[in-house]
C-alpha cells in the first residue's frame, strides 16, 4: 500500500485523535468504534440532539418516529446480522430491537394486487408463487443470485485493498455477472411476468432510483438482507437508538458538543488538520470524520477552498443527489384493529411503475407511491391503548420545493398532505380524516431545518451502476482527495439507510484506527493505546 | 439465469470505472452551493430574530400590546400560524432569561410586524422588566415563532370554539383576524372569560369584528366578578354555559387559551360534554405561571436550596437551585444561558442528562420522548430539584 499517511508530527496541542462532525448514525457509529478502541474523540453536532434523521418528536400523547421504516442487518439474537453483531459483540451495547411482522403489504389498484408478503426466503417465494403460479423456479434462482451478490459484497467489505478477481469469479460468479447492470437488466434474464415484478420491486422505494437505472447490486443486497434476516425497529424508536449510542459514547469518555455548528474543515498540505466552529473556536486533530455530504464538504466547508482538488469538485458534480421526502405523521384515536390496519408496512399506489413514480418525484402533487407504516403493528405499546401511529412517506426531488415561498409554504404542505391522506384512506379502506388527533407534516424544508442536509436531501447519491456501491468501492482509494478526511453516513460509499450508515461509521473508524496506529508508531509516541482490527 | 457471457459481464463491471471517469470528466469544477431549500428554511425559521419595538399600546390596566418590527428594515418577519409564540431572550442583570409569549397579531400581517400582548404580574421577574424597559426603539432578541397549538384544517373541524381567559385572548385574537382575512377556519364562537367589564382586553376591536362579520365570528363574554348591571354570562365557562351558548357541541374543535386553573376547568367542562380529545387543543402554559402546590411538594420543602453540579463540554461548575423553581430557572440565574423555547415541558430544547439526584417532573409538563425517560434525560423547564443534582447540559 502506498504511503497514505503524510505523517504529520504529533502536535502537543492536539487533545483529540479524531474529530467527528455530525451526530447522525454514521458519526455516532464512527465515534463509538474509535472511542471503543481507545482513541480520543470529539463529536460535534449542530442540533441539540443526536441522531440526525434518526429521531422522533412528541405531539400530545404520541411520539412519532421521524424516518425509520425498518432496519436491515439486525437479525434475531440467534442469527445476528452485521449491525447487531457490531452493537452487541463489538461495542457491548444492549439495544432492544423488535421484529417487524412482515416484509410488506403491497396494494396496487390498477393490477388488483393486494398481498402481504412474509419474511424468510422460502416463505416469500411460497407467498408470491401462490399468487403467481409458475414463477417459483425463477424466483428461487433470482433470490439465489441476490444471496450470492450479498455474500460477495460482504467479502469485498471485509478486505482491505483490491479484491482477488479469481476468488470473485470462482466463488461469486453471480456478483460478477450482475455488478455492471441495472435491476431491469438483471430481472430481464428471468421469466417474470409483470405481476411478479411488481411484487419484487417495492424495496426500490428505499433506494429512490427507477429500476432502469438502479444498480442491481444494492437492490439485491437489500432485498436479500430483509428477506433473509427480517427487519427490526428499536423499541424506543430511532431516537432511542441514537440516545443509546450517545450514552455509550459518554461512558467511553468521548466528548460530545451539541449546538455546535462546524463552518470550516481546516486543510493544510492536502491533509485535514482540524475544524472551526460557527462561534470561531478551532479544534485540531490528525483525522476528521464527516457525517456530511461531499457537496457541503468540498463545496463549502474545506478551508481554504483552494485546497479542494479539481477532481473532487468534478467527482461531486458528476454524482446525482438523491431524493428528499414528504412525510405525514398521524396520531389516530382508534386502535389498529378498529381501523382494520393489519400490517406494519404498506406500499400503496396505482401500479409499481418505478419510472412513472420517479418522474412524479418532480411534481409537487399526486405522488403515485406511498410507503405507509403502522408502528403499532411492530410495537403495540408505541402509543396509548385505543390509538394508532400511522405515517406515510412519499419521495420527492427537493428541487420541486424550491419555488415554494414562505407565504405559501403552509398551504402547499397542507394540500400535499391532504392528497396523501385521501389516497391512503382509499387504499387502506378507512376514512382516516375522521380519526386524526395529531398531525404533523415534514417536507424537504423540515429535513433541512433539523439536519442541515444540503437541499434537504434524505437519500445519499443515486446508485446508478457507475455510482453504485461496487463502483464506489473500486475507486475508494484514488477518490480520496483529502488525506485524513473520511466520509460516513448516507453519502458514504455504502449508500444511505440506517444499517449502511451505521456500517459506514464502523468502516471509516477502522480506516482511521489503522492510520492512527501507523501515525503513532511513526512518531514513536506511545500515547495511543488502541488496537485495531 | 441466462448468462450473457462472463467475459462480457466482467467487461461491463470494469466499464463502470470508465463510465465513472467520463461522467467526472464532463462535469464542472464549481459546485453550485445555492440551496433554495435552505433559503426557504431560513426564511421560515431564522435561528434568531432581532426585533425592535415600534409601538406600545395600553389595552387595559396592567395589559399592554407591543408592536415588534424587524431591526433590519429590509427583511420582513417570518410567517407563522395563529396560536404560535415567540421565545423572548431578555437580558436582565447580564443574564439571559427566556419567556414564551403568544403572538396576538394575525399571521397575514407578519411581513410588517408582530404584536405581543402581555399582562403585568406583580413581582414577575420578566414582566416587570418589560414594563420598565420596553419603549419604542428598544431592541430585543427572540427565537421562533414556535408552537403547535394552531388550527389545522386536516385535523380540526371547520368551525371552532375558542375558550379564552384573560390575556389568553392574545393568540385567539390572532386567529380571529386571520380567519376574517382568509376565511379559514370557517367560523368561530369565542367564549371569553374575564374578571369584570374593566378587564376585557381587545373589547372594542372584538365587538366591532363580531358586528361586521356575524356569520363568521360570535363573541360571548363570561365574567367572574361582573358589576350588578351585567346582562351576560356570570361565573366561569362551565358545561352549562357551553350547552346554552352552542347548539351542537360535538360539531366543533375547541381551542383553550388561558391561565392554568381556567384551562383545567374548561377541560373538565368539555369532558362533561363528551368532546373527544382530538377536538381539543390547549395552549401549553409556561411553568413560571404555575406555582407548585402542596400536591407537588409540601410548602416547607419549597424554600430549600440544593446544589447542582453541572457539566457543559469539559467545564464543570456548581450552582444553587431553589426547590420551588425549575432547574432551567436556576441555570438562567447562574448566567449559563441555556437553550429553551416553550418552558412548558413540551419542545425539549432544554433537554439535559441527569446523572444523579432526584427530581420532581410536572405531570402536565412531561413531554419527553420514551428513550429520554428510560435513559434519564429531563426537560429542565418542567423539572424541579428534590435533592442535590449532577447534570450534563448542552
Amino acid at each position: 500500500m502506498k504511503q497514505d499517511v503524510a505523517a504529520p508530527a504529533i502536535n502537543k496541542d492536539e487533545i483529540y485523535d479524531a474529530l467527528v462532525i455530525g451526530a447522525g448514525l454514521g458519526g455516532l457509529s464512527a465515534a463509538l468504534k474509535l472511542a471503543n478502541d481507545g482513541a480520543k474523540i470529539l463529536l460535534l453536532e449542530k442540533h441539540n440532539l443526536p441522531g440526525g434523521f434518526a429521531t422522533s418528536f412528541v405531539r400530545g400523547r404520541f411520539e412519532f418516529e421521524v424516518s425509520l421504516h425498518e432496519l436491515s442487518d439486525i437479525g434475531s439474537p440467534e442469527k445476528k446480522g452485521a449491525v447487531r453483531r457490531y452493537f452487541e459483540d463489538e461495542l457491548k451495547m444492549n439495544i432492544d430491537f423488535i421484529p417487524v411482522p412482515e416484509a410488506y403489504h403491497l396494494i396496487l389498484s390498477e393490477d388488483n394486487i393486494d398481498i402481504s408478503l412474509p419474511f424468510g426466503i422460502d416463505n416469500y417465494i411460497e407467498a408470491v408463487a401462490k399468487s403467481e403460479p409458475g414463477c417459483r423456479s425463477d424466483l428461487q434462482k433470482f433470490l439465489a443470485v441476490c444471496q450470492e451478490v450479498s455474500r460477495a459484497l460482504s467479502y469485498l467489505g471485509s478486505i482491505r485493498g483490491a479484491p482477488d478477481l479469481n476468488k470473485l469469479l470462482e466463488q461469486y460468479p453471480s456478483f460478477v455477472a450482475t455488478a455492471g447492470y441495472t435491476v431491469a437488466d438483471v430481472v430481464g434474464r428471468f421469466n417474470f411476468n409483470s405481476r411478479v415484478l411488481q411484487m419484487i420491486y417495492p424495496y426500490w422505494c428505499y433506494l429512490g432510483v427507477p429500476v432502469s437505472r438502479l444498480s442491481f447490486t444494492i437492490f439485491a443486497v437489500m432485498l436479500y438482507s430483509y428477506l433473509n434476516r427480517g427487519a427490526y425497529i428499536p423499541r424506543l424508536n430511532s431516537h432511542g437508538l441514537a440516545t443509546a449510542m450517545e450514552k455509550k459514547l459518554r461512558e467511553l469518555g468521548c466528548q460530545l458538543y451539541f449546538n455546535t455548528e462546524i463552518t470550516k474543515i481546516l486543510v493544510e498540505g492536502g491533509r485535514a488538520v482540524g475544524v472551526e466552529t460557527a462561534a470561531g473556536e478551532t479544534f485540531k486533530a490528525p483525522f476528521v470524520v464527516a457525517n456530511l455530504s461531499p457537496h457541503l464538504v468540498y463545496g463549502k466547508l474545506i478551508h481554504p477552498h483552494g485546497a479542494v482538488p479539481e477532481a473532487a469538485l468534478k467527482n461531486t458534480n458528476a454524482r446525482k443527489l438523491g431524493t428528499s421526502a414528504v412525510v405525514v405523521y398521524l396520531g389516530l384515536n382508534r386502535s389498529p384493529d378498529d381501523l382494520n390496519l393489519n400490517s406494519y408496512g404498506y406500499f400503496i399506489g396505482s401500479a409499481m411503475d418505478t419510472e412513472k413514480a420517479y418522474r412524479n418525484f418532480f411534481c409537487i402533487e399526486a405522488q403515485e407511491m406511498q410507503a405507509v407504516i403502522c408502528l403499532n403493528r411492530a410495537n403495540p405499546s408505541c402509543s396509548p391503548p385505543g390509538t394508532t401511529i400511522l405515517s406515510s412517506t412519499t419521495l420527492v426531488g427537493s428541487d420541486v420545493w424550491k419555488n415554494i415561498t414562505p407565504a405559501n409554504y403552509i398551504e402547499t404542505k397542507t394540500r400535499v398532505a391532504q392528497g396523501m391522506i385521501e389516497k391512503m384512506s382509499q387504499y387502506l379502506g378507512v376514512p382516516l380524516d375522521k380519526y386524526i388527533e395529531e398531525i404533523e407534516i415534514a417536507t424537504p424544508q423540515t429535513f433541512h431545518r433539523y439536519t442541515g442536509a444540503y437541499r434537504g436531501v434524505m437519500y445519499g447519491y443515486e446508485q446508478d451502476p457507475w455510482d453504485s456501491v461496487v463502483a464506489r468501492s473500486m475507486n475508494l482509494h484514488h477518490e480520496k482527495y483529502i488525506k485524513g478526511l473520511e466520509f460516513v453516513g448516507g453519502f458514504a460509499s455504502m449508500g444511505h439507510g440506517y444499517a449502511p450508515s451505521i456500517i459506514s461509521g464502523r468502516i471509516a473508524a477502522a480506516t482511521v484506527l489503522h492510520q492512527l496506529k501507523k501515525l503513532h508508531a511513526g512518531n514513536q509516541e506511545n500515547t495511543f493505546q488502541g488496537g485495531c482490527s | 439465469m441466462e448468462a450473457s457471457g462472463l467475459d462480457k459481464d466482467l467487461e461491463k463491471m470494469f466499464a463502470l470505472n470508465s463510465e465513472r471517469m467520463e461522467k467526472m470528466a464532463v462535469s464542472g469544477a464549481v459546485i453550485d452551493m445555492s440551496d433554495p431549500i435552505r433559503d426557504l428554511s431560513l426564511a421560515l425559521h431564522p435561528p434568531c430574530l432581532k426585533l425592535m419595538i415600534s409601538d406600545v399600546r395600553q389595552e387595559i390596566k396592567g395589559v399592554r400590546s407591543y408592536r415588534l418590527i424587524s431591526s433590519r428594515r429590509e427583511t420582513g418577519l417570518p410567517y407563522f400560524r395563529a396560536g404560535q409564540y415567540l421565545s423572548l431572550k431578555a437580558q436582565i442583570n447580564n443574564k439571559v432569561v427566556s419567556r414564551p409569549y403568544s403572538i396576538s397579531s394575525a399571521p397575514y400581517l407578519s411581513e410588517n410586524f408582530y404584536e405581543l400582548t402581555i399582562a403585568y404580574k406583580e413581582g414577575g421577574f420578566v414582566s416587570e422588566y418589560i414594563w420598565d424597559s420596553w419603549q419604542p426603539g428598544f431592541e430585543i432578541i427572540a427565537t421562533g415563532p414556535h408552537g403547535n397549538c394552531y388550527y389545522d384544517p386536516l385535523r380540526d373541524q371547520p368551525d371552532l370554539i375558542a375558550l379564552a381567559g384573560g390575556s389568553g385572548i392574545a393568540p385567539i385574537r390572532s386567529l380571529i383576524n386571520e380567519m376574517i382575512k382568509t376565511g379559514k377556519p370557517r367560523r368561530m364562537i369565542c367564549l371569553y372569560g374575564s374578571r369584570d367589564e374593566k378587564n376585557i382586553i381587545f373589547q372594542a376591536e372584538l365587538a366591532e369584528l363580531a358586528r361586521q362579520h356575524p356569520e363568521q365570528f360570535t363573541l360571548i363574554h363570561v365574567l367572574s366578578e361582573p358589576t350588578a348591571s351585567w346582562q351576560g354570562y356570570r361565573g366561569f365557562i362551565t358545561a352549562e354555559v357551553l350547552q346554552k351558548a352552542i347548539d351542537d357541541p360535538l360539531n366543533y374543535s375547541y381551542f383553550i387559551c388561558g391561565p392554568p386553573e381556567m384551562s383545567t376547568f374548561c377541560l373538565n367542562s368539555l369532558a362533561k360534554l363528551g368532546i373527544p380529545r382530538r377536538s381539543i387543543r390547549s395552549e401549553p402554559t409556561a411553568t413560571a405561571d404555575i406555582p407548585l402546590t402542596d400536591n407537588d411538594q409540601p410548602q416547607d420543602n419549597r424554600n430549600i436550596f440544593y446544589a447542582i453540579q453541572y457539566t457543559r463540554r469539559e467545564k464543570t461548575g456548581m450552582i444553587k437551585a431553589l426547590a420551588a423553581e425549575t432547574i432551567l430557572t436556576a441555570l438562567e440565574r447562574a448566567g449559563l444561558n441555556p437553550d429553551a423555547q416553550c418552558r412548558s415541558g413540551e419542545c425539549g430544547f432544554c433537554r439535559a442528562l441527569l446523572l444523579s439526584g432526584s427530581v420532581l417532573i410536572r405531570k402536565d409538563g412531561d413531554g419527553r420522548r420514551a428513550a429520554d425517560l428510560e435513559y434519564g434525560y429531563i426537560h429542565t423547564c418542567s423539572t424541579y430539584p428534590l435533592s442535590d443534582l449532577q447534570l450534563i447540559i448542552t
